[in-house]
C-alpha cells in the first residue's frame, strides 16, 4: 500500500513534465499519451525496485525512450510512404509560433533516437552522462549522436539552420 | 549549446497538457509484473526439464558405493514412468527383482503386462517389459553371473526367438532359437562365464514314448546355448513335462564351468542328473521330495552340490501347512550323485527357498512369504502366491541374517553371483530417479490429468469472470 502511495504522489508530481517530453518525442498528444500510460505502467511494474535505486527520474526517462522506440518500431510498419511529406510547413522566419511548429516538423523527421538525443540534452537539460544513461548508449554515441542530429535538422530543414547552429 | 533550440523546445512543449491517465494505472502494472513471474517461472522450469531430459550427464541419479559396486541392503520401487533397459542402459546390474507395486505391473497407459527392474551398479534404475504379468526374476528371468546379461523367454519389444538375452550395458537384445511362441522355453541357469545358458524348451503336443506307454503332452529338453556363436546343443534326452512349476530349482552349473546338474519329473518325484561341461551325462540319482537348492547350489570349491529337504506338507499345502515348512541343507557329491558331508546349516521356516548361492560358506538364499489367500493348487514359489521375498546369509554357526530386505510388494529378485560371491552385501539404498522417463507414459498421464483438471480450470475461469464484473458493475455504480 506504500508502494503504492508513492507511485501516485510520484506520478502527480511529475505527470506534466513527462507529458512534455513524450510530446516532443512523439510529436503529436495522443501518441503522447500512450508513451506516458505504457511507461507509467511499467514503472509501476518495478516501483519497488526503482525507488529502492534513489531518484525515480533517471530510469523513468530511460523506460520513455526505449517505449518511444518500441512504439515508433510498431507504429513505422503501418505508416505509408510517400516521396514527399504531405505538409510541409514554411515559416517566415520571423513568428515564434511559426518556428516552434517549423521544429516541430523538422523533429519529426528525425530519426527516433536522434529526437530522443535532442530532447534530452536540450528540453531536459540532461548532461551527455545522464543522457548515455536514458538512451543505454556510450558518451560518445550521445556525442555523435546529438551531431548527427542537428547535422540533419540542418539539411531537412534548411530554414532552421540558425536555430540549429552550435553555440559551444 | 543551441539556445534558440532550447526555448523553442521549451515552447513546444508547454502546449502539451498533462496526459491523461487510466484510474487502474498501478494495476495494470502489478498484473504485468504477476505475468512477467509466472513466464519467467515457467521458462526457467521448461529449460530446467529440457536440459535434464537432453543431457545424459546431468540425469540426477545416485553414484555406486564407495570402495566399488555392492549390493544394496533393500532397494526402492521405481517409478511407473520408469525408462526401459533400451531406452538408457543401466550398465551392469546388482540386483533384478519384479513384484506388483505400480510402478512393477501393466499400467494404465500401456499394453497389458509386467515388468522387472534392474538396479545398476551406479545405482540407476531401469525396467525390463514384459507380455506376461506374472514374471519372476530369479526363475523366468535370470541375471547373468557378471550381471552384464539378461536371460529371459520373451522381451516386449525384442527380438524373436525362444530364448532372448539383453545386454544391461548397450540396452540391446539378441534372440536365439526359431520363432517358436515364447511360452516353450524356460531359463535355467547361467553358465559361470556369463557365455551360456542352459534352458529347458518344451514342445507341447508331443508325444512320447515311455517305456511301453505312449503318452501325449509336453515333452521338454534340456538345451545348452552358446551365446557367442548362437549354437544351441540338446542336453540329454527329452522327457515328459508334469506341469509342475519348479523352475526355482531346475539347474546348477559348478564355479569352474565344468560340469552342472539339472533336475526333470521322475515317477518317485523328482530325478537329479550329472553333465560334464560338453552335457555327457555322468551319473543319475532319485532326490524323492527332496529338491536342487537353486542354481547356485554348488558349494563354492564346487566339492557338494547343495539339496533341500522339506520338513512339513510337501504338495497340495494350505498356506499355514506352507508357512510351517521347514527346509533343510544337505549335499550330493557332483561327480558321482552320491550323498556326502557339507557344511551345516539352519533350517529356514517358509514356503519356500531357493539358493542364490555362496560366499564363503555362508549360503545366500530367497526366503518366499506367501498371501494369505494361497490355495493349495497353487506354486509355491509363482507370482500370485507370493507376498514378499527376502534373501537370507545361512552361516555354519547356526545364524541367519537377512541380507536384503526388499519392500512389501517385491515377490520375486536376483542377485549379480560376482558380488554375491565377494560378500558385498549391506550397500546403499539407491533411490530411484524420475528421469529418465518413458515420455510416451508421461505423455499419456499428463494428458489423463489435464482432462480431469479442465472442469476445475474451466470453473475456476468462470468464478474469475463473475467476480470481475460485479466488481466492475460496483465500481460503476459507486462512481
Amino acid at each position: 500500500m506504500e508502494a503504492e502511495e508513492s507511485f501516485h504522489a510520484y506520478v502527480s508530481g511529475r505527470l506534466a513534465a513527462l507529458s512534455r517530453m513524450a510530446y516532443l518525442l512523439c510529436g503529436d498528444r495522443h501518441t503522447a499519451e500512450d508513451l506516458v500510460q505504457v511507461t507509467l505502467v511499467r514503472v509501476a511494474r518495478h516501483w519497488e525496485r526503482v525507488v529502492a535505486g534513489g531518484d525515480p527520474d533517471p530510469y523513468v526517462r530511460r523506460t520513455m525512450v526505449s517505449q518511444h522506440v518500441s512504439l515508433w518500431r510498431r507504429r513505422w510498419r503501418h505508416v505509408q510512404l510517400s516521396e514527399q511529406p504531405p505538409d510541409r510547413p514554411v515559416p517566415d522566419g520571423a513568428d515564434a509560433v511559426t518556428t516552434a511548429l517549423a521544429v516541430q516538423a523538422a523533429l519529426a523527421k528525425l530519426a527516433p533516437r536522434q529526437r530522443a538525443v535532442l530532447v534530452l540534452r536540450y528540453f531536459e537539460d540532461l548532461t551527455e552522462t545522464a543522457t548515455a544513461e536514458a538512451m543505454r548508449c556510450s558518451v560518445s554515441t550521445v556525442k555523435s549522436q546529438t551531431r548527427d542530429a542537428l547535422a540533419a535538422l540542418r539539411v531537412k530543414a534548411p530554414e532552421l539552420a540558425d536555430l540549429t547552429e552550435v553555440m559551444s | 549549446m543551441t539556445v534558440p533550440l532550447r526555448d523553442t523546445l521549451r515552447e513546444l512543449g508547454e502546449r502539451m497538457p498533462p496526459a491523461r491517465l487510466p484510474a487502474d494505472l498501478w494495476r495494470r502494472g502489478r498484473r504485468q509484473r504477476h505475468r512477467g513471474r509466472v513466464i519467467v517461472a515457467a521458462v526457467i522450469a521448461a529449460l530446467l526439464c529440457a536440459t535434464v531430459a537432453a543431457v545424459p550427464g546431468l540425469h540426477v541419479e545416485p553414484h555406486p558405493a564407495e570402495g566399488g559396486p555392492a549390493i544394496p541392503r533393500s532397494v526402492e520401487l521405481p517409478y511407473f514412468w520408469q525408462a526401459t533397459v533400451d531406452m538408457a542402459p543401466p550398465g551392469p546390474a546388482t540386483v533384478l527383482f519384479g513384484g506388483d507395486s505400480a510402478g512393477l505391473s501393466s499400467d494404465p497407459f500401456e499394453e497389458e503386462g509386467g515388468k522387472l527392474a534392474v538396479v545398476g551398479r551406479n545405482g540407476a534404475y531401469r525396467v525390463l517389459r514384459y507380455g506376461e504379468q506374472e514374471i519372476r526374476a530369479g526363475q523366468d528371468v535370470r541375471l547373468s553371473p557378471d550381471g552384464n546379461l539378461v536371460a529371459q523367454s520373451e522381451l516386449t519389444g525384442g527380438p524373436a526367438g525362444w530364448l532372448v538375452v539383453t545386454d544391461l550395458r548397450t540396452g540391446r537384445s539378441r534372440g536365439y532359437g526359431d520363432k517358436s511362441p515364447a511360452c516353450c522355453f524356460a531359463v535355467a541357469a547361467w553358465r559361470p562365464d556369463s557365455g551360456a545358458v542352459l534352458g529347458v524348451h518344451y514342445n507341447p503336443g508331443d508325444i512320447m514314448l515311455t517305456g511301453t506307454d505312449v503318452k501325449a503332452g509336453t515333452s521338454a529338453q534340456y538345451v545348452l546355448v552358446d551365446l557367442a556363436g548362437g549354437a544351441m546343443a540338446p542336453v540329454d534326452d527329452a522327457f515328459m513335462d508334469d506341469d509342475s512349476d519348479d523352475s526355482a530349482w531346475l539347474a546348477a552349473f559348478a564355479p569352474d564351468g565344468r560340469g552342472f546338474v539339472a533336475t526333470r519329473p521322475a515317477a518317485g518325484g523328482t530325478e537329479l542328473r550329472g553333465y560334464d561341461a560338453t552335457g555327457r551325462r555322468l551319473w543319475t540319482r532319485d532326490l524323492g521330495n527332496r529338491r536342487l537348492a537353486g542354481a547356485g547350489a554348488y558349494t563354492p570349491d564346487g566339492s557338494g552340490v547343495a539339496l533341500l529337504t522339506i520338513d512339513g506338507c510337501t504338495r497340495q499345502c494350505d498356506h499355514d501347512q506352507l508357512a510351517a515348512r521347514r527346509w533343510q541343507v544337505s549335499y550330493v557329491d557332483p561327480a558321482t550323485g552320491a550323498g556326502r558331508e557339507g557344511p551345516a546349516l539352519p533350517a529356514v521356516t517358509g514356503p519356500a527357498v531357493r539358493a542364490l548361492g555362496w560366499t564363503g560358506d555362508t549360503l545366500i538364499v530367497v526366503q518366499y512369504e506367501s498371501e494369505d489367500g494361497v490355495t493349495p493348487s497353487q506354486d509355491e514359489t509363482g507370482w500370485e502366491p507370493t507376498r514378499h521375498v527376502r534373501v537370507l546369509a545361512l552361516r555354519p554357526d547356526g545364524t541367519i541374517s537377512v541380507a536384503l530386505d526388499p519392500p512389501a510388494d517385491v515377490s520375486s529378485i536376483d542377485i549379480a553371483q560376482d558380488l554375491l560371491r565377494d560378500g558385498q552385501f549391506g550397500g546403499p539404498v539407491p533411490a530411484p530417479s524420475i528421469l529418465p522417463a518413458r515420455w510416451p507414459v508421461v505423455a499419456q498421464g499428463a494428458l489423463f490429468a489435464l482432462c480431469l483438471l479442465v472442469p476445475v480450470l474451466l470453473a475456476t475461469v468462470a468464478v474469475v469472470v463473475v467476480l470481475r464484473a460485479v466488481r466492475r458493475r460496483r465500481a460503476a455504480a459507486r462512481t
